[in-house]
């Protein structure tokens, strides 16, 4: 059994199942990196990373940070490198799905997160961009009990100071025409921090 | 921005792992323990790899 071999049935074996998501990112994201792709934790596992709020599924989303797109045929090489089946922007692998999307959209001006795992640094979308987009479907295209409680977990983090952010970025990020929820945002600001004050 | 020179931006594993236990319980204030979808565009691979489940179990120690 070779060292990445190895590497995977470790992860495959991690009991928590964000710790096995974020082990496994960071063997991916070093492959990619080596081969020239910076990727980026996007969706339920950044949430995850986020909230400990027990929101991801059983699937990683990651987009490259890397302007130029990764060629099909190559991405499937270097997660062949892993034992993963499928492809060719969707593999299994570790019993989880790995997604590599596309290009990372982000207008957040603070930086992404980086966390060193055991088997790499990964990188993660800012919270203040998570934040803001998580509070989108709350409330729109109309109210949405699911999606509210995400970003209710989201703000509660925040506004406890475990997911350390900049208030000023989540404030201009929400005003941005693109998600257009600073009201709202604020709303469910003040609903969550009343609530924490009220059980404190 | 006010604030970002003092963000923490940046994780040791070890770091992060004590972490867990305080962000955990600050969310657990506000919502239910488990905020998983009840479904998305990718149900069909994940009920099927995942025992009609979206996913594999959270900590057992959750």
């Amino acid at each position: 059994m070779d060292g990445t071999e190895q590497l995977v049935r470790d992860i495959e074996a991690t009991p928590s199942l964000l710790e096995r998501a974020l082990k496994l990112t960071g063997l991916v994201t070093r492959l990619f990196r080596e081969a020239g792709w910076d990727l980026v934790v996007v969706g339920g596992s950044a949430v995850e990373f986020y909230t400990e709020g027990a929101y991801m599924s059983g699937d990683i989303d990651l987009c490259r940070r890397t302007a130029a797109p990764i060629p099909l045929r190559r991405a499937q090489d270097l997660m062949g490198q892993l034992g993963a089946t499928g492809g060719p922007r969707s593999w299994k692998v570790a019993g989880l799905f790995v997604d590599v999307l596309g290009l990372l959209e982000n207008e957040a001006v603070t930086p992404c997160r980086t966390i060193t795992t055991p088997c790499g640094p990964i990188t993660i979308i800012p919270p203040e961009l998570a934040v803001v987009e998580r509070t989108l479907p709350a409330f729109y295209p109309k109210p949405d009990r699911e999606a509210r409680n995400v970003a209710r977990k989201m703000l509660t983090a925040c506004v406890r100071g475990s997911t350390p952010v900049d208030w000023d970025e989540i404030d201009r990020l929400a005003r941005l025409p693109a998600y257009n929820v600073a009201k709202e945002l604020a709303s469910l600001k003040k609903e969550v921090t009343r609530e924490l004050n009220q059980s404190a | 921005m006010s604030s970002t020179k003092a963000l923490k931006t940046d994780w040791t594993w070890e770091e992060w792992q004590q972490s867990r236990a305080a962000r955990r319980a600050a969310t657990l204030r506000v919502g239910p323990p488990v905020t998983r979808r009840k479904e998305s565009s990718s149900d069909r691979r994940l009920r099927a790899a995942f025992k009609g489940q979206r996913g594999p179990n959270f900590d057992s120690g959750r």
